[in-house]
Parts: structure tokens; C-alpha cells; sequence
């Protein structure tokens, strides 16, 4: 029993954790027992990834992929929400006049979904996980329901993924209509009808709505903006993760080939995002908005590695997406640990920066680290992941994409740089910044620290994650 | 011990690190000890790793520490590993030791200044820059470093940025070198794309073998780092940020001037000289162009009256000799003349902050006067760094160097002793001036009143300095004093040995021997008591003016370059790309304006945009 279940030990004990959460809810309320629960569970999961990548047999082959690919993503989206739960802790504090425990829940919940969906078998697995992750994100989103933009980003958010769902599950009814099979095989093998290319048309458009890549980025800066700090952390990262695991599944499968009418709209896709992304970031105040806008762009630039293919597109994927969601955890992490679930806003406009190297120069340091790493420049993360993104484009010869990459990135410059130059200027008044009053716990200075180490030793010695990475995805 | 070489520059960088992120809680005695403690270790390894390397040299006389790789990509590969070689160990051990010693003097100098800790920090990473400059062995590593370097010294230079005009110099002095630095990028590039590696010895090994001696391409990418590394030397036409670099506390300019920044420069290329060997034109640009730049700024530095004014033009001179030595293939008598100078200038500078110290940070020496017996101390270390400078025979350092250099000069086929002759009249001039400056200094009738008094933080790094100039020359020796060979038997086995000399040599070493006692004699008669100095310089000529702007290269550059391009970015400040980023912007705004405008249309807005979206994926996919 116990070598039959190996495979699929993780996301037992992530199903197991959902489950003693809400038990232990339902005996007595408390915040620390369900953190606890929340925290255990998380890090058990991801301490039997490594168990699981050595089983030989996969107990749920119809349902679940459990290769070690999958298995990789699945522990990179365990990760991500574990760094998401801290922060989140750290925000969700007393004074916040609401019940608080609902939340650790309902973000074990959209990762046990967003853990799903990473290794489904087929459409059937990949819905409900997609389905689980996003309304359980939905209430992530509207939790601290007294603030009005979070209440409208939920309601946002609730319609259109509600839309972008039917539009999935439309396309799975397609397929299935031609197939006669609900899992991915037989629609990769069918040859190109109408009926195959609408299915595979809106199936992309669900998951270009979940990538946010133009034109389905619409969405985007409203929810992030409106949303918590680390909700919005974990709607940025984790569900990309999720889909991006399964479109590397899926181009990993026998039989599955590009056509090149697939990879031109991808290239427009990927074109749009780059460029889209970055002009709309260059005139925002709010922070949010800004790593929303840049997100955008990021996925762009992801496209180009994706349609690369080969080894070092693939590697490049995989290297992108860690650093993006290391990235891009951090930034949101740094609004969360200067705002509190109990006031009235993050501290998420630019000028709440203003004069942060002065009161707080580690903060800032690691703030100054993550814009370059987003901006792609050394000796952050972030340029080896752009370097393998350029090598990938050049080699597989896709010019004109990589050449929008480096003028995109140019204007990219502009707004980061502009942020840390916010943080370098005089403190206008100690007493009016939020920033500079509220105080960080310890766990807070350390998983920022953490992440700031990483962006920065992965970016001088990235050989390292590259192992790592190689180790596990095969 | 040598496995410990990756301390040498991580100490200091650890220092930098600390001393930044909390330098701000830590008492100004706790960053004294770091900063100058995590110097102090470095230089204690490097002097470990020297006498291992004296017991026993590693094999080849090459010593690799591979670190970590930091990129592989299809076609480049680059590692961050450690190469010392002699050369490299040469430039370890200076940097280090007088990096210590200019650290344990600022924690007096800048004592009770606002940003202690800071100053610290940013002298710790110079120092660790440098030495991973130093240290690289490849040449994207070496060029990070120099850049480093580049961000440190604009950081020091620009210490006291609550002045308006030292940010300027700051920002001067980075701009300049950046101009500098951009064709040394291309450079790299270029020898990257061309030999399909940047790792120094593979690299130079390549040049080689696919290059012909004088053919294009080494002659371009030689031309094009030349051009970096003399920006960063401050040499012709590059010279003009080092005397504004003044700016910048004295410590910082004994750092930049003898260790950390202006012999980056000699450094590349003493590193990359094989690639050299294979451009004769570059060597030869290099020998002229060291030939202007020594005369053009001994001249300045003979009507300055400013005491760092004239160092700074002394430095720009001298490295000049360096690169004459460069020039004409005598690598290891320019490294030598490097060891000399670094030890003596840090010496000069360190004195004369010394002095300023006690004058109320006064820096115009004809104020100055009579501290011969008010300060005993610095005016026997000045005198004994300006004997060196001025290469008094026998007794200082600076002679065994220079007379070295002009010796492999006079024997350089072709112009060999026209490039001679401007160097011995160099050397008559830099002994006239800097013996200029002692005796307005330090003789005649005292100006201003001396106050306080200096420590044994201040005595000490005089006193070692002031050993090492006078003792450090009998390392090398002439024939006929010995003919120790210490330096060159350290640095044979990278640069080879020097070719022997003819018989005709021992005239040529006589001039070189004569001519600086002629030089103090000269100043002796002019400057003894100051007055034909103070004579002119109330009412200087023309060519006084002239010479005291470093023959006006800032103007001609100010007309030549400054101006031409403001012009041409205010006439492009209205210009049709100009418009096209005012039109984005604009429609940024609009769009962002139109999104904004209500709550319901809003979402609606956005499910129609993504129903719109999923029909022309559908359309492309099926009908295209």
C-alpha cells in the first residue's frame, strides 16, 4: 500500500491538510493552530516530493500525471504557497476586525487545485483543479471585505474567470465531441478539423486568460491592485506555474507537434505582451499595478522559450518561471511586510517607498534586488533567466521576437529603475510614511532576506538552481 | 595557503556588506575595525600566499581557484575563477598592504566626519573590486570589477556631495571613464564573437593562433580595450577627470591614486600583452601617446597650487612612464615602476593629508611654509616620497624604475630615442616640480598656524610608507649596485626577461641619473624662498594659465564635445521619436483614463475584450 501510494504521497498529505484544517476549525477557532496545521502540511508535501519522484508506479494513471516533471512544478507551486502563507501571517494581524483562519484554508485549498491541475491526466483532473484554485483564490482576494477594492477585485475576478472557466469547459466539450476522450492524447493526435482547432482555440484562451498574456490581460492591474498583498502574490505566481506545467506536459507528449500556424499566433500573443505590458507599467503610481503590467510582460517573454522548444528553451521555461515566481513573490512580500490586512490600503503606491534606503536599508536593498532582477539586469536572478530566454529565441531563430524582447526590456528600465530612485530621494516625513512606522517581525526580515539571498546567489552562482533543476526534471 | 586566495577579495567585500546594510547601528570605533580589519586580513593572506609562492612557486607559476561557473550558453562559457599569477600576485600585495594603511589613516582622518560607517563601506568594496579586477581570469569577471571600481570611486569621489561642485567632479569622473568604457565593452565583445571565449588564457592562447601578427582584428579589439584602460589611467586624451577626482577625501585619493584605480589600466594590459604583441600599431600609439601624456601633465603640475592638484598631474605623469614602458615591450619594467609608485604616491598623498590635517584642511601650498620644524614627521615622509618622485639616484625607489624604463627605452628600434629624450626631459621636470613643492612647503616663512596634533594611526602608515621608498628600489638593482633581480625573477616566467643592454647604456643611465639633480637645482634656485613663484602668480602670463588648466583640455572639450551635444539633445528634445513616446504615454493615459471611468461598463468591458479575444484566436486557428 504504502510503494502503491509513494507517487502520489504529496498530494495526499496536501488533501489530508484540507481536511485536519477543517476539523480543527470546526473544534475551536485559532489562528496560530490553523497557521500551524497550514505551514506543517505545506512543508510535509514537499519534503515527500523528493519520495515520490523515486516511486515506480503511478497510482492514478487516468487521473494524475505523477512524472517527474509534474512532480517538479507541483513542488515549486507547494513552495511558492508556502513563502505566500508566511507573508501572509505576517499581514494578517489582530487588529484586523475579522475571523482570520478561513484564509490559511482557503490557500492551501487553491494549492492543493493549482497542485491538481500541475499533474492532471486529463480534462476531468485539469478542470476541477482549475476550478478549486480559482474560487478558493476568489476568497483570498475579497478577505479583508471591509475595503471596497478588494470586495470589486473579487467580483472582477469571480466573473471573468467564471467566464474564462466556461470558455475552457467549452472547449473540453469540443474536444471531447471529436475524440470521444476526456484525456489530452487523442486530441493532440487528431489531425486538424474545425471542430479540433476550436477546441484547441478557446482550451489556449482559457489558459492565456490564467498566463494573463494579451489580449486576455485585460484583468490583470484591477485585481492585483484591489487585492491583499499576498493574494495578490499568490494569483500572480501560482496559477501560472500550474498552467505552465501542464503545456509543458502536453508538448513533452508523443505524437504532439506545433503547427506553424499555432506558434505564429503564439509569437502575436507573446509580441503583444511584451510590448503591451511594458508601455502600460511606465505611467502607473501604483506598485501593484506596475508588477501587474510587468507580469504581463514576463509571460511574454516566457512565450518566446515556450515556442523555442528543444533542451534549452525548455530549460529556459522552467529557469524563467522560478525566477519570475521567486521574483515576483518578493516584490508583492515587500508590500505585504509594510502593510497590515487591518488598514485601510497596502502601502502599494510608489511614493509609500520614498526614502525607504534611509529608514530601512535592507529592505531596500532587497527591493533594489528584485527590481533587477525583473528589470534583467546583473547580478540579479533575473538576468540569467533573460539570457536563456535570448539564447533560446537566437537559437531556435525566432529574430523578431528576441529583437522585441531587448527593446521591450529597454522600456521595462524605465519604470524600475524609477522605483529605486523613489527609494534613494529624502524621506519626505518620518512621522506621514507607513512605511517607515510599521514594525517587521523577525519571520518577516528573514523570509525576505531568504528571498533576497536567493535572487541574489542564484544570480551570481545560477549553475546551482540549474542542477537542482536538472535533477529533477528530466 | 593558497587555497584561502578567494578571502582576499571576499574579506573586504564581507566588510563592505556589513558595514552597509548595518553600518548605521554600528559606533564609528566598530567600523574603523571592520573596514580596516577586513583590509588587514586580505593583506595578511596575499603576504601568505607571497611567501608560499617565494618557498615554492605552483607549477607553471600559474595558481587557478575555480569558484563557480556563471553562465553556460551555446558558444560562451564564463567562470568566476581566481588566476594569480606573479603579475597578478605583484598587484595582490600592493593593493592589499597599502590598502590597510590607507585605511588605518582614514579612521583618524576622517574621524568625527558625518558617514563614517559609509566611508568605510564603499573604501572596502574599492578595494574588493580591484582586487576581483585583478584577480578575474576571465575577462567578463575583470570588467565587472572594473566597473566596480568605476561606481566605488564616483561614490568617494563624491563623498562630500552635500558641495555641489565635488558631485560634479564625481560625476565627471564617471562619465568620462563610462565614454572610456564603452569601447572596452565593445572590445570584449568583439573578442568574444571573434575567438568564442573570454576566458583569459584560452583566449590569448587562440589570438595566437588564429591572428596574424599586425592583422586587423587584434589590432581593433587591442585598440579598443587600450582605449578602456586608458580612461581608467587618466592618460592623454583621457587625462582630464583625475585632477578634478580631487574632490574626494585624501585617503580616498592615495586609494585611487597608487592601488585601486589608475593602474587598472597598465594592469589589462600588462595581462593581455600577448594580444598586444600581435598589434605593433597599438604598441606604438601607446609609447606616443605616454610620451604627450608625460610631458603635458609634468608641465601642468609645475605651476598647480594646489598640493593634490600637482600630485594628481604627478600620477597622470608617471603612470605615463608605466605605459611608455608598456609601449615598447618592457612588461615587467612598467610593472616595477607600478610597485614604486604605488608605494611613494601613497606616501606623497598621504602626507599631504597629513599636513592639511593640521592646517585646517588648507590645501594652496603657497599658504603653506616653514613646517619643516612644526611638522617634522611630514615633512620628512613628503621629502622622502618627493625624492622618489623626482627619482633621486640611489637613495629613493622611483630612481631604480625609471632609470629601468628609460634604459628599455633608448633601446626601442625606430623612435626609441625620441621617446627617450621626452622622457628624461619629463624626469627634469618632475624633479623641478616636485621639489617645487617642498621647498614652498616646508622652507621660508610659515603662513598659517599649525593646531592639533596626529596619532599613531597617521604615524604609522607615514612611517612604513616612508621605509618602503626609500628601501623598496633595492629589489631591482642595476648592474652596478649589485644587479639584484628579485622583481624580474618573480615576473619572468609571465612576461620574459628584459633584452640586455649594449655598451652605450651606461651614457644613457648617467643622463638618467644626472638630469634629476638638475631638476631640484632648478627648483632650488627659483623656489627657495618663494618669492619668483609668488611674483608670478600674482599676475600669471598666458602660458601659466594656460598650463595651470592642463593645457585647457577641459575647455577644448567643453567646446569640442560638452556643447556640441547638449546642442544636439536640445535640438532633439522636440523630435519625431520624442513624439512617438508622448503619443504612447498619451494613450497610456487615455486608456488608463477610459478604464477607469465606471465600475459596471468596466467589467463589461473586460468580458467583451475577452470574448473578443477567444473569437480571433478561434478565426486565426481555423481560418487562417
Amino acid at each position: 500500500m504504502m510503494t502503491l501510494m509513494q507517487a502520489a504521497a504529496p498530494l495526499l498529505v496536501l488533501a489530508l491538510t484540507v481536511t485536519a484544517m477543517l476539523a480543527a476549525l470546526a473544534i475551536r477557532r485559532s489562528f496560530a493552530v490553523t497557521i500551524g496545521i497550514a505551514a506543517t502540511g505545506l512543508i510535509l508535501a514537499t519534503i515527500s516530493i523528493p519520495w515520490a519522484l523515486a516511486a515506480r508506479a503511478n497510482p492514478f494513471p487516468s487521473l494524475f500525471n505523477l512524472t517527474p516533471d509534474a512532480l517538479g512544478f507541483a513542488g515549486l507551486i507547494l513552495l511558492a504557497g508556502l513563502a505566500t502563507l508566511i507573508l501572509a501571517t505576517l499581514y494578517l494581524t489582530r487588529d484586523l476586525p475579522l475571523p482570520r483562519e478561513e484564509y490559511p484554508l482557503l490557500l492551501v485549498l487553491a494549492t492543493l487545485g493549482a497542485f491538481a491541475m500541475a499533474t492532471s491526466a486529463g480534462f476531468i483532473t485539469l478542470f476541477l483543479g482549475l476550478e478549486t484554485m480559482t474560487i478558493a483564490m476568489i476568497g483570498m482576494i475579497a478577505y479583508p471585505r471591509d475595503r471596497p477594492e478588494a470586495e470589486e477585485a473579487a467580483l472582477k475576478y469571480l466573473v471573468l474567470s467564471g467566464m474564462s472557466s466556461a470558455i475552457v469547459l467549452f472547449g473540453i466539450g469540443l474536444a471531447a465531441l471529436a475524440t470521444g476522450h476526456l484525456t489530452f492524447a487523442p486530441l493532440l493526435a487528431a489531425g486538424p478539423n474545425p471542430i479540433i482547432l476550436t477546441a484547441l482555440a478557446l482550451i489556449g484562451a482559457g489558459a492565456g486568460f490564467k498566463l494573463s498574456v494579451v489580449p486576455f490581460h485585460i484583468w490583470v492591474p484591477d485585481i492585483y491592485a484591489g487585492a491583499p498583498a499576498p493574494s495578490a502574490a499568490y494569483v500572480a505566481v501560482i496559477p501560472k506555474i500550474a498552467v505552465i506545467a501542464v503545456i509543458l506536459h502536453l508538448l513533452a507528449m508523443p505524437g504532439s507537434t506545433v503547427s506553424p500556424i499555432l506558434a505564429s499566433a503564439v509569437g502575436i500573443v507573446a509580441m503583444l505582451s511584451m510590448l503591451v505590458g511594458n508601455l502600460l507599467a511606465l505611467m502607473q503610481e501604483n506598485l501593484k499595478r506596475v508588477l501587474g503590467y510587468s507580469s504581463i510582460a514576463h509571460l511574454g517573454y516566457l512565450l518566446i522559450a515556450l515556442l523555442a522548444a528543444g533542451r534549452i528553451g525548455r530549460a529556459g521555461v522552467i529557469f524563467y518561471i522560478v525566477t519570475y515566481a521567486i521574483t515576483v513573490i518578493g516584490a508583492f512580500g515587500v508590500i505585504g511586510v509594510l502593510s497590515r490586512a487591518g488598514s485601510a490600503r497596502d502601502a502599494d503606491q510608489i511614493d509609500d517607498l520614498r526614502g525607504l534606503f534611509w529608514h530601512r536599508p535592507l529592505l531596500a536593498t532587497i527591493m533594489t534586488l528584485i527590481l533587477l532582477s525583473l528589470a534583467g539586469i546583473p547580478p540579479a536572478i533575473g538576468f540569467i533567466a533573460k539570457l536563456y530566454i535570448m539564447a533560446a529565441g537566437v537559437s531556435a531563430d525566432l529574430r523578431v521576437l528576441t529583437a522585441t524582447l531587448v527593446l521591450s526590456s529597454v522600456i521595462g528600465l524605465f519604470y524600475y529603475l524609477r522605483i529605486i530612485l523613489v527609494m534613494a530621494l529624502k524621506p519626505a516625513d518620518r512621522a506621514e510614511a507607513p512605511a517607515s512606522v510599521i514594525a517587521i517581525p523577525i519571520t518577516g526580515w528573514l523570509t525576505m532576506a531568504g528571498l533576497g539571498a536567493l535572487i541574489l546567489g542564484f544570480g551570481i552562482a545560477p549553475q546551482s538552481l540549474m542542477t537542482l533543476l536538472h535533477a529533477v526534471f528530466k | 595557503m593558497n587555497h584561502l586566495l578567494w578571502l582576499v577579495p571576499a574579506s573586504p567585500l564581507m566588510g563592505a556588506t556589513i558595514l552597509g546594510l548595518c553600518g548605521t547601528m554600528l559606533p564609528a570605533r566598530a567600523a574603523a575595525i571592520i573596514g580596516t580589519a577586513s583590509v588587514g586580513i586580505a593583506a595578511f593572506i596575499a603576504i601568505l600566499i607571497g611567501l608560499h609562492w617565494y618557498a615554492a612557486a605552483p607549477p607553471s607559476h600559474i595558481l587557478i581557484q575555480h569558484l563557480w561557473t556563471w553562465l553556460t550558453l551555446p558558444g560562451l562559457t564564463v567562470d568566476i575563477s581566481l588566476y594569480l599569477d606573479p603579475v597578478a600576485l605583484l598587484m595582490m600585495l600592493v593593493i592589499t598592504i597599502i590598502g590597510t594603511l590607507i585605511h588605518l589613516f582614514s579612521t583618524a582622518y576622517m574621524a568625527g566626519e558625518a558617514g563614517y560607517s559609509r566611508y568605510f563601506a564603499y573604501l572596502n568594496l574599492f578595494v574588493a573590486a580591484m582586487l576581483l579586477l585583478i584577480l578575474a581570469s576571465d575577462l567578463l569577471v575583470l570588467f565587472v570589477g572594473w566597473e566596480g571600481v568605476g561606481v566605488c570611486s564616483y561614490l568617494l569621489v563624491g563623498f562630500w556631495f552635500q558641495d555641489a561642485a565635488n558631485g560634479y567632479a564625481a560625476r565627471k569622473s564617471f562619465i568620462v571613464t563610462r565614454i572610456a568604457d564603452i569601447a572596452m565593452l565593445a572590445g570584449i565583445l568583439l573578442l568574444a564573437v571573434k575567438l568564442g571565449t573570454l576566458s583569459i588564457q584560452p583566449m590569448l592562447a587562440r589570438a595566437t593562433e588564429l591572428w596574424p601578427h599586425g592583422g586587423a582584428w587584434p589590432t581593433l579589439a587591442a585598440g579598443l580595450l587600450l582605449i578602456g584602460g586608458l580612461g581608467k589611467s587618466a592618460q592623454f586624451p583621457f587625462q582630464t577627470w583625475l585632477p578634478d577626482a580631487m574632490a574626494g577625501p585624501t585617503p580616498v585619493s592615495a586609494l585611487i591614486h597608487a592601488a585601486t584605480m589608475v593602474t587598472a589600466g597598465v594592469y589589462l594590459v600588462v595581462r593581455l600583452h600577448v594580444l598586444y604583441l600581435l598589434a605593433p600599431d597599438v604598441l606604438l600609439a601607446i609609447s606616443i601617446g605616454a610620451g604627450i601624456t608625460i610631458l603635458l601633465a609634468a608641465l601642468a603640475a609645475l605651476v598647480q597650487s594646489d598640493i593634490k592638484r600637482v600630485l594628481a598631474y604627478s600620477t597622470i605623469s608617471q603612470i605615463g612612464y608605466m605605459f611608455l614602458a608598456l609601449g615598447v615591450g618592457a612588461w615587467s619594467a612598467g610593472m616595477f615602476h607600478f610597485l614604486t609608485h604605488a608605494v611613494f604616491k601613497a606616501l606623497l598623498f598621504l602626507s599631504a593629508g597629513a599636513i592639511a590635517m593640521r592646517l585646517d584642511h588648507e590645501q594652496d601650498i603657497f599658504k603653506m611654509g616653514g613646517l619643516r620644524t612644526s611638522l617634522p614627521l611630514a615633512f620628512w615622509s613628503f621629502l622622502i616620497g618627493a625624492a622618489s618622485l623626482a627619482a633621486v639616484p640611489i637613495i629613493s625607489a622611483g630612481s631604480f624604475s625609471k632609470e629601468m624604463i628609460l634604459g628599455a627605452v633608448w633601446f626601442a628600434p625606430g623612435i626609441g630615442p625620441g621617446l627617450w629624450a621626452a622622457g628624461l626631459l619629463g624626469a627634469l621636470i618632475t624633479a623641478t616640480y616636485s621639489f617645487r613643492v617642498v621647498f614652498l612647503v616646508f622652507f621660508g616663512p610659515a603662513h598659517t598656524p599649525v593646531t592639533g596634533r596626529s596619532g599613531a594611526p597617521i604615524a604609522v602608515p607615514l612611517v612604513l610608507l616612508a621605509a618602503g621608498s626609500l628601501l623598496i628600489g633595492w629589489l631591482e638593482t642595476p648592474s652596478f649596485l649589485g644587479g639584484d633581480r628579485l622583481v624580474m625573477t618573480l615576473l619572468h616566467p609571465v612576461l620574459g626577461s628584459p633584452a640586455p643592454r649594449s655598451a652605450l647604456a651606461i651614457l644613457v643611465e648617467a643622463a638618467g641619473y644626472i638630469v634629476p639633480l638638475l631638476g631640484i637645482a632648478i627648483a632650488y634656485t627659483l623656489y627657495r624662498n618663494g618669492h619668483w613663484q609668488r611674483v608670478a602668480a600674482a599676475e600669471p602670463g598666458a602660458l601659466r594659465r594656460l598650463l595651470r588648466t592642463g593645457f585647457g583640455f577641459d575647455a577644448l572639450y567643453e567646446a569640442l564635445l560638452v556643447r556640441p551635444f547638449m546642442a544636439l539633445v536640445r535640438a532633439l528634445r522636440h523630435d519625431p521619436v520624442d513624439h512617438v513616446v508622448t503619443l504612447i504615454s498619451a494613450a497610456t493615459l487615455q486608456l488608463h483614463h477610459t478604464l477607469r471611468r465606471s465600475q459596471i461598463g468596466q467589467i463589461r468591458r473586460y468580458a467583451a475584450w475577452l470574448m473578443a479575444g477567444s473569437i480571433a484566436t478561434i478565426a486565426l486557428l481555423v481560418f487562417a
